[in-house]
């Protein structure tokens, strides 16, 4: 990798990709589980950031910096936009308080990257450098049968085609290499247009049940392989409108992360997008602390 | 006599419990790879086999799971709680990685718990046996069959075999036929010279943490063809819903109905095992207990299956 830290250098796609596997599943679940991570150690010695740290260094700031180069380059996978959506909308314009997130939450045939529950509900589908938009078309009409806002944030050199490939209800952002979201159209907001059926199939059993009860509905007694088709049918019958509402109280319940707040504020600000999509347990959250916290120089012996 | 493989699992540890009785009356020698860190169902299971008067074999360096790395909280298990235990054998798993010394320390430090030695891929078994010796005529070998072929098992052959046979071919659940061969081995085990035989009942060898929600739900489920000379069969009825992950238990119903549509043609040849008494009650009242518990009973049929062939 070149020598110097400043913002010159011009990473291969092979150091790149390196630097991304930094902020996997796996690097993350290895380290709350075990308090250390093989993977993490292996990725490193392929990286410089040993050598520019300083001696002091820490897990923690071995993340931060490969973080740095990662949001400036060319080459920015998903993670970094699902960090700058955290960042700066759910943790910029909301808070883990009042406002939650849904990750691969399943959409119809789709699974949509990133929801965030306010008000309302809004889906994110992100088009990194590396994506491609060939799904993009059918992947919006899937979102709009469940979310009331639909928004697909993308690098510079895929606005205009994605502008030309989603209708005009749908919003577009741009992550610009400098790291900073800008609207380049709003998303407009519909509730009316889901499909409550879609919507049940992308629930769980009891968050399907609770919102029928919210609502009023009293599900039947049958036996639980029939439980399904008989809510379904419930569900078909409700306003969708009032339906939305309800979707976004329950599942700002059900999906609450004020529980993360605690671990979130104690990590690295660069892991805290991965703290809010990979779940570990809660008894490995201190684990997990102490792995970032750990020296840098003492990771070599990780195994 | 008949060696079912588990790897020690939830359901798998219940399954051994509820059928302790049962395989100490059988003479089957459950062996028990333990995969999850926690150890008390492990102990349970143990005890449960204890006071049954049954026999079990504990692999102490398991290749899969949490104690990949470290088995000793297993050989602590079997010292601290089942130390004048004649009946529970520490199993040593032979992986390809490991060297005739390895195995030997490991043989030597479970000396007080009857060391039984399972094959499962090493590659010096001359070696071995060279090194055993003398203690060779009292050894028990377990060996798994598609890592160890007939020439390994010979260095072997003055000691008591048992040939463990992989007779579940794993595909993703909507890929499953409707019948296939399951194995033989029940039938021809002895013709191979061996003592007794095993397989990794409905599960299969290939380990997995068991993870993403189901397209299809499967109930697999075995018989014995007495007009095919007792070959075992394996059924997979498989839901006709295998396109959303959703609804596992109207997923479920569909893959029962076509069980009992079977058991009900008078043609299957399943036998009517308390698993199966189960199926129909489920069946009956529209009920679905969850995949584990399905994974359970489709195991605790092919132990009585077996049980009634064995007689």
């Amino acid at each position: 990798m070149g020598g110097s830290s400043g913002g010159s250098s011009i990473y291969s796609a092979v150091q790149l990709s390196v630097l991304t596997r930094l902020f996997s599943a796996t690097v993350f679940r290895e380290m709350a589980k075990k308090g250390r991570s093989g993977l993490f150690r292996r990725l490193l010695e392929q990286t410089d950031l040993i050598e520019s740290a300083d001696p002091h260094a820490t897990v923690g700031d071995a993340f931060d910096s490969a973080f740095e180069i990662l949001k400036v380059a060319g080459h920015r996978d998903e993670y970094i936009y699902r960090a700058a959506i955290s960042h700066k909308v759910l943790m910029g314009t909301h808070s883990l308080r009042t406002a939650s997130m849904l990750n691969e939450f399943r959409a119809g045939s789709c699974k949509a990257d990133l929801v965030i529950l306010n008000g309302t509900a809004t889906v994110y589908e992100i088009k990194s450098e590396r994506d491609s938009l060939a799904r993009l078309a059918n992947q919006v009409e899937n979102y709009k049968r469940v979310f009331a806002k639909v928004n697909v944030i993308a690098s510079k050199g895929h606005i205009e085609n994605v502008l030309a490939t989603v209708p005009n209800d749908v919003g577009v952002m741009c992550l610009s290499k400098r790291y900073q979201i800008t609207t380049v159209r709003d998303a407009v907001d519909c509730p009316a247009r889901i499909c409550p059926v879609t919507v049940f199939e992308s629930l769980r059993m009891a968050e399907g049940a609770a919102i029928l009860r919210a609502m009023g509905v009293t599900v039947p007694q049958v036996s639980n392989t029939q439980r399904h088709a008989a809510m379904r049918d419930l569900f078909a019958a409700l306003d969708p409108v009032a339906l939305h509402a309800e979707m976004v109280r329950t599942l700002k319940r059900t999906r609450d992360l004020a529980p993360l707040g605690d671990l979130v504020d104690r990590l690295p600000e660069s892991l805290q997008a991965a703290a809010l999509s990979v779940s570990v347990r809660r008894a490995d959250h201190p684990r997990l602390v102490d792995a970032t916290s750990t020296p840098l120089h003492a990771t070599m012996a990780w195994s | 006599m008949y060696h079912p493989y588990f790897r020690g699992k939830q359901f798998e540890l219940i399954t051994i419990r509820e059928m302790a009785a049962l395989l100490a009356r059988k003479n089957f020698v459950p062996v028990i790879e333990p995969v999850r860190e926690a150890l008390g169902g492990l102990k349970k299971t143990l005890s449960a086999i204890c006071s049954a008067g049954g026999r079990a074999i504990v692999i102490v360096n398991p290749y899969h799971g949490d104690h990949q790395e470290d088995g000793t909280s297993i050989t602590g298990l079997l010292q601290d709680g089942f130390v004048d235990a004649d009946n529970i054998s520490a199993g040593i798993l032979l992986r390809s990685d490991m060297t005739v010394d390895e195995v030997m320390a490991c043989y030597n430090h479970h000396a007080d718990h009857h060391p039984v030695l399972v094959h499962a891929g090493f590659t010096a078994p001359k070696a071995l046996a060279a090194k055993l010796e003398n203690g060779i005529h009292s050894l028990t070998n377990v060996f798994v069959e598609d890592h160890a072929k007939l020439l390994y098992r010979k260095h072997f052959d003055q000691s008591m075999r048992i040939l463990v046979r992989d007779g579940f071919k794993r595909l993703r659940n909507a890929d499953y036929p409707a019948m296939e061969e399951f194995s033989d081995l029940h039938v021809t085990y002895g013709d191979l010279g061996m003592s007794g035989f095993g397989d990794f009942l409905i599960v299969g060898d290939v380990y997995s943490e068991g993870g993403g929600p189901a397209y299809a739900v499967a109930i697999h489920l075995t018989f014995i063809d007495p007009d095919k000379d007792d070959v075992m069969y394996i059924y997979h009825f498989v839901s006709d819903t295998k396109d959303t992950p959703t609804d596992p238990a109207g997923k479920f119903a569909q893959a029962l109905a076509k069980l009992i549509t079977k058991l009900d043609s008078g043609n299957s040849h399943i036998l009517e095992t308390g698993a199966i008494k189960e199926f129909r009650d489920l069946h009956a009242k529209g009920h679905f207990p969850g995949l584990g518990y399905v994974k359970k009973l489709s195991m605790k049929h092919h132990i009585e299956t077996l049980a009634d062939y064995i007689g």
